[in-house]
């Protein structure tokens, strides 16, 4: 069923637009930077500066540039409709009643959406090396260290990138599914999903919250351009690690909760 | 009588559903109101019941869907929702019609279905739950064939009709050998080729062994093709029985033809405080309330008149129906 439900997610129309908008983001980044040249030094998003020397970093701006509001945007629709979808189809009771325990259903379909993720964020950044690749030249990368490692430690670490960006996106996930037990409006639940993202965002921005922003999921998004240190540092990797595991768990054990003993009468 | 007989003889007669006191209370209103189902195993039962009467909800409660509010369920001999997965292996199902993927073929939803079902079949094989011999596959060319949908299998479901859909749902119950089925509503948006097709279909699957539980809004249908009957409104259960009990209990006007009337208007009058007419062509009518129709034949002949002709009208009995149940718009 675990192979069955990834590949119902992955044909499903919006998925697919998802995938476009995903690519979007180096193409149009890419071109504008072939066709206007960088920007001043110290404006625009993280590694810009270096995407016009190294066509390799337009995959780590692509992740950076789109990790606030693109990424999660896409996975909170893709989470937010999971349950809340099959509700309104009238094909949530078909499913439980072919018979397939709920608990089961649950972990599939949330399995299924982390899958997508991983596989959504290690698609852009594809994109974004081999569009950048095309575009500018590729050598050896600079760290943010000043030091330079070969070209394919360099991908590897953009690679890495890419996955941290997609975990960091856990939580979203979690957040999704959640959502997707309280309604069976899948618009409703992506509304949700991607408000509450928004909105820890911004309450992550407030200075004035410094001392518990360190709760917020989104606190450690950035760390992934650790990877880009040499030698590399895990301090803040790791934190955003437990960070995610710790919503996912809340949030899981929540749909978990939820989905168990709720009434399906869609 | 008969029925009797046939509880009396058969000591292992088992009942593949037995509620006790089920209720389901939404804020303050009982949608299932403390009912008592009890659904022998062979039999092909209606449930009965205008829209709103709480029929789905009890069905859905019965799958595992709902959870009661209060009272016991027992589905296959095992309690609902504990025993839950083991039941439904056995248990084919259409709830509150067609759920389907617009996006999706006939034979890409079975495939579906399959798919997610594979788990649990896999399991109950394993701990003896299913025979060896079940298949852990479905046949899904078989069910499309079953129910009229093969031409149209490769055909998106967006582009069906709603009776396509229904099938299409009654093939996704159909999908494996089942011990029951729980059909609700299935005649709903076929045409009337499709709903003769449907009895014929539940009349085959009924001999083949397979217990059936159907829900519906029409006497007529129930009548058409059933054994027992449960009616439901207002969540509460009015009567269950045998199919011809509750035809006794819906009063209904007669048309009888005897060899002497006027004595015939006495007997009837006398014996069962019924008043009735001598029409100019020499029949008498009767509104028999609930009197037997074999009650009055019989009193009739002890008299040693000679009866030659008693007939129901049957839109009256409709009527009836629909006076007992009311006609569902009114229901909260």
């Amino acid at each position: 069923m675990f192979l069955e439900e990834l590949t119902f997610i992955l044909k499903r129309r919006r998925t697919l637009v998802s995938f476009a908008v995903l690519a979007a983001i180096p193409i149009l980044v890419g071109t504008v930077l072939a066709t206007l040249g960088g920007p001043k030094q110290g404006n625009g998003p993280a590694f810009i500066n270096e995407v016009t020397n190294n066509g390799v970093f337009l995959g780590v701006t692509s992740i950076s540039t789109s990790q606030l509001v693109v990424i999660p945007l896409v996975i909170a629709i893709v989470a937010g409709e999971s349950l809340s979808a099959e509700a309104s189809y009238g094909t949530l009771r078909y499913l439980l009643l072919s018979p397939i325990s709920r608990t089961r259903l649950l972990v599939v379909k949330s399995f299924a959406v982390l899958c997508y993720a991983v596989i959504a964020c290690l698609f852009m950044v594809f994109v974004g090396v081999v569009f950048g690749a095309i575009l500018f030249p590729v050598g050896n990368v600079i760290t943010l260290s000043g030091t330079s490692v070969p070209l394919l430690d360099g991908i590897l670490r953009v690679i890495g990138m890419g996955l941290l960006a997609a975990i960091s996106t856990f939580s979203i996930v979690a957040i999704g599914i959640f959502a997707s037990t309280l309604t069976d409006s899948a618009i409703g639940a992506a509304a949700i999903t991607f408000g509450a993202t928004v909105v820890i965002v911004i309450l992550n921005n407030i200075p004035e919250l410094v001392q518990v922003a360190p709760l917020m999921f989104s606190n450690y998004w950035a760390s992934g351009a650790d990877l880009f240190r040499s030698p590399i540092t895990y301090h803040f990797i790791i934190k955003n690690l437990i960070e995610q595991l710790g919503w996912m768990t809340i949030f899981f054990l929540g749909a978990w909760a939820r989905f168990s003993t709720k009434d399906i009468s869609s | 009588m008969h029925g009797k007989q046939q509880t009396e003889l058969c000591f292992s007669l088992k009942y593949l559903i037995q509620t006790t006191a089920l209720t389901k209370r939404y804020g303050s209103v009982n949608a299932v109101d403390s009912i008592d189902l009890v659904v022998p195993e062979g039999s092909i039962f209606g449930f009965l019941g205008p829209n709103g009467s709480g029929k789905t909800t009890t069905i859905r409660m019965l799958l595992g869907l709902i959870f009661p509010t209060s009272g016991e369920i027992k589905v296959l001999e095992k309690s609902i929702p504990r025993d839950l997965g083991s039941v439904l292996i056995n248990v084919g199902a259409v709830v509150e019609g067609p759920g389907l993927y617009p996006a999706l073929s006939a034979e890409q939803y079975l495939a579906r279905t399959a798919k997610s079902s594979a788990y649990a079949r896999a399991k109950a094989k394993l701990s003896g739950e299913l025979p060896s011999e079940a298949p852990l596959t479905p046949d899904i060319d078989a069910a499309l064939e079953l129910v009229g949908l093969s031409k149209v299998r490769h055909r998106k479901v967006k582009a069906y009709s709603l009776g396509m859909k229904q099938r299409l749902a009654l093939a996704n119950a159909l999908l494996y050998p089942r011990k029951l089925l729980i059909l609700d509503e299935p005649t709903n948006g076929m045409d009337p080729q499709g709903i003769l097709e449907m009895r014929e279909l539940i009349a085959t699957l009924s001999n083949a062994g397979t217990t059936i539980f159907v829900s519906s809004h029409l006497l007529s249908e129930i009548e058409a093709t059933c054994t027992h009957v449960a009616v439901i409104q207002h969540g509460r259960l009015l009567f269950q029985g045998e199919v011809s009990e509750l035809r006794n209990q819906l009063p209904s006007m007669l048309t009888i033809g005897v060899t002497d009337p006027q004595l015939a208007l006495e007997i009837l009058g006398s014996q069962f405080s019924l008043t009735a007419e001598i029409g100019s062509n020499g029949l008498l009518t009767v509104n028999r309330g609930i009197v037997r129709i074999e009650d009055i034949s019989a009193a009739l002949v002890g008299a040693g008149l000679g009866v030659y002709r008693i007939a129901e009208d049957s839109a009256t009995v409709e009527e009836a129906f629909v006076a007992i149940t009311g006609k569902g718009s009114d229901v909260s």
